[in-house]
């Protein structure tokens, strides 16, 4: 240590930063299906509630989680006659879907009651809200059902960077050409507006940026997702990927059966296998909060010239000064301690190289002390 | 939610010392780490775009095509963050990065080992008032062994026999392993270096007194030294220059010509830093490097008590039957509705209910500092019944 003395932070000596850093992670649709998957990178459970998919087959220890992929219903839900309700009140010859869905009901109304509870709350009276389609939980449309997207958190980190989500999905209705014609959704805008009245943290509305290739089941600009930054989920109504107009036909595994079929008589796994195929592409930007305190170390021009190091006396005379009375004393600052109010040694912050410091020089070092 | 305060025995302080053991071998060329050959990816690359001997710092990149990997960004502000790849001066340099600009960084992050070879010859360059025009330079790579001087000296006051002596004019071989590998620093006694010819081991190097002094223990020239070891630095000077193979054989080893094998010439072929030493290809050749690293944890372990008759309420919404009426109010007063618990108990009969109990099911435990600030949660993997009658005491570890 250069000196045996400490010197004390004044209040502005020290300031405290945030810095935001990102990664960029695409997720493209060879990943998940076709020919670099071959069905090993998704992983399913005896529980059949969701799956998950991984970069790699998930038996290596190479593999990363990227997401799972579940859905579910709202147990007031029904069946009209263009497939499940998204909201508005049901008509008199609708079906109740209580009694439409015959595999995994439970499981199924489990999975929405959950994530609904998770991310959309409750109402003061203590009920579950249901999921908002303009997200005010005021009137208009709620979702009666609901695909998950919950991405993992090495990929999300503390959250995704808002106004960066951008997803595209096959709409087309034959399996093998599923990504004929694709509806994308961005959450544009959110960057300057998001929702922030989820107990998960804040969110923001996915809306249709383009439907190429024929049409998809929503037009441009609608809103049709919600996307929870710090939670890392994205929640879809759970017929969006169906083509317009055909949303009872659209084939959602490879044997050809129907997507409202499988979510009435299928098993939550076939829909998530349907629901996988249809991923063309994710991007999106994750963020990192660095926090950081920045302590400016002065040294005046009396101070720190002498050192403690014994390489600095020769004969009980400093060396530097070479037997010269009249040469001022000088030391070279090489490393910086910062110690507890009880003179703990906390940090240690080392230079590039050595700085002369003299009676005829001041410095002031910065020093970042990131956490 | 209620708040109970850890006991002087319910924190137990522990520190975990892991000791991960390493070997590289080098042959040809190409480095090998644990006896692992990378797999290849679908996208033309390696899985995780590293070569053999490389770890990947964040293996997020797992095979991917080259132009769908995940890469970190960051914008230019005044907390001066930057990555590594970016110096100061350029970060300064406003023509190249003004304020607001993004700086990205390319992944994977990686490291591997490396060799420095330091060639014989003056240790300072040579300029002085008197030899304008005729000064000479020491070589690039001097730097590298003339900053390690101090290192080296200071070792003797532990009592290591450590001299640098002449070091800084002599031919040196550095292996560098990065710190990633080796934790804190390398585990005394466990370093093993073999060399191999034509796949015959012909000599071994170890710290056998777990000193960092290199000694053959296998060779022509047992109980010789032939270097040493900076355990805390992860570095191996080597500077035994006796031929290994007595004689009967060569290589291209420290040139294009023909060199005795020797440890000045062990790990030829793995990455080299600073100026590299033009070498040719020494396929009979091959090299292992075995040693332990030693990664400090320090643990706690945390006890919570759930005791008989606490613990048998929740906030949970759902813990209340949901409720019909509602609040009334006017100006001057408010009556809330009395809120009832659920009963969830179940009878073992059928046509029967049970009598009321309180249960709750613990599925979360969190972590509080003094200023109620939560700092850690513990998830069970089960959520546990707790009724009034049941006690619990839930472990917890937190590992730093």
């Amino acid at each position: 240590m250069a000196n045996t003395f400490f010197k004390s932070f004044a209040e502005s000596d020290r300031t405290s930063s945030r810095t935001l850093l990102h990664e960029a992670i695409p997720i493209t649709g060879s990943l998940l299906s076709g020919t670099y998957d071959a069905g090993v990178n998704v992983k399913s459970f005896s529980h059949g509630m969701f799956k998950s998919v991984y970069d790699y087959p998930y038996l290596s220890s190479s593999a990363n989680q990227l997401f799972d992929v579940s859905w579910g219903y709202n147990t007031g839900s029904c069946l009209n006659k263009t497939g499940f309700c998204q909201g508005g009140t049901p008509l008199s010859y609708d079906i109740p879907i209580v009694t439409a869905v015959t595999h995994q009901a439970d499981k199924k109304k489990n999975m929405f009651d959950q994530m609904c509870q998770i991310l959309a709350g409750y109402t003061p009276e203590g009920e579950t809200r249901l999921f908002d389609f303009d997200g005010d939980f005021g009137g208009g449309s709620k979702y009666q059902t609901a695909a998950f997207i919950t991405f993992s958190r090495l990929l999300v980190k503390d959250e995704i960077k808002k106004g960066s989500f951008s997803l595209t999905l096959g709409t087309h209705n034959t399996y093998e050409t599923a990504h004929n014609t694709t509806v994308t959704l961005t959450d544009s805008g959110a960057d300057t507006n998001y929702k922030i009245n989820s107990p998960a943290g804040e969110y923001g509305i996915l809306y249709t940026s383009s439907v190429a290739g024929g049409g998809g089941a929503a037009g441009y600009g609608d809103a049709r997702g919600l996307i929870y930054y710090q939670a890392g989920v994205v929640v879809l109504p759970a017929t969006l990927t169906a083509a317009g107009g055909a949303a009872t036909t659209a084939e959602w595994v490879p044997d050809g059966s129907h997507r409202d079929d499988i979510m009435k008589t299928g098993s939550m796994d076939q829909y998530s296998d349907g629901f996988i195929h249809r991923i063309k592409n994710i991007s999106f930007n994750n963020t990192t909060e660095l926090n950081s305190t920045i302590y400016f170390c002065r040294a005046n021009h009396n101070e720190f010239n002498y050192s403690s190091n014994p390489t600095y006396l020769t004969g009980s005379k400093i060396r530097v000064k070479a037997d010269d009375l009249m040469m001022p004393p000088r030391s070279y600052a090489t490393t910086i301690g910062l110690y507890s109010a009880d003179n703990e040694l906390l940090a240690v912050a080392k230079l590039s190289e050595p700085l002369r410091k003299d009676p005829t020089n001041e410095l002031t070092l910065r020093v970042r002390l990131d956490y | 939610m209620s708040f109970k305060r850890f006991g002087h025995e319910d924190l137990v302080y522990t520190t975990l010392v892991a000791k991960p053991e390493y070997k590289f071998i080098v042959h040809n060329g190409s480095v090998y780490r644990n006896d692992a050959i990378l797999p290849s990816g679908d996208f033309s690359n390696n899985l995780n775009h590293v070569s053999g001997s490389e770890v990947s710092f964040h293996e997020l990149n797992i095979n991917r095509p080259s132009d769908s990997l995940v890469y970190g960004f960051i914008s230019k502000d005044t907390t001066r963050y930057a990555y590594r790849s970016i110096g100061t001066s350029q970060f300064d340099d406003a023509s190249q990065f003004q304020f607001g600009n993004i700086l990205t960084q390319s992944y994977p992050l990686k490291a591997g080992i490396s060799r420095i070879f330091v060639p014989a010859g003056s240790e300072f360059d040579d300029r002085t008032f008197s030899n304008v025009g005729t000064a000479t330079d020491s070589h690039n790579n001097k730097k590298y062994i003339r900053a390690l001087r101090n290192v080296i000296e200071t070792r003797t006051g532990i009592g290591q026999s450590f001299e640098y002596a002449d070091m800084g004019t002599k031919q040196v071989n550095m292996v560098c392993i990065p710190g990633i590998f080796y934790g804190s620093k390398m585990d005394k006694g466990s370093l093993k270096l073999n060399y191999y010819i034509t796949g015959s081991l012909v000599a071994t190097l170890q710290d056998k007194n777990k000193d960092g002094v290199l000694v053959e223990t296998t060779g022509s020239n047992i109980g010789q030294v032939a270097g040493v070891a900076l355990y805390e630095h992860g570095l191996m000077l080597l500077t035994g220059s006796w031929d290994l193979s007595a004689g009967s054989h060569t290589g291209n080893f420290l040139s294009m010509g023909s060199d005795k094998p020797s440890w000045l010439s062990f790990g030829t072929g793995m990455p080299q830093v600073g100026t590299s030493l033009t070498h040719g290809s020494v396929v009979s050749s091959s090299y292992e490097m075995i040693f332990k690293g030693t990664n400090k944890i320090p643990t706690l372990t945390m006890f919570a008590h759930a005791e008989k008759g606490n613990f048998n309420y929740s906030n949970n919404p759902t813990f209340l039957e949901k409720e019909t009426k509602v609040v009334s109010a006017n100006s001057s007063s408010y009556i809330q509705p009395k809120k009832v618990i659920k009963n969830i108990t179940k009878s073992d009969f059928t046509h029967h209910s049970a009598s009321f109990e309180s249960v709750t099911f613990i599925s979360k435990v969190g972590i509080y500092d003094e200023n109620k600030n939560l700092i850690a949660i513990a998830t069970l993997a089960n959520p546990l019944k707790k009724t009034p009658s049941r006690d619990y005491m839930i472990k917890m570890r937190l590992d730093f």
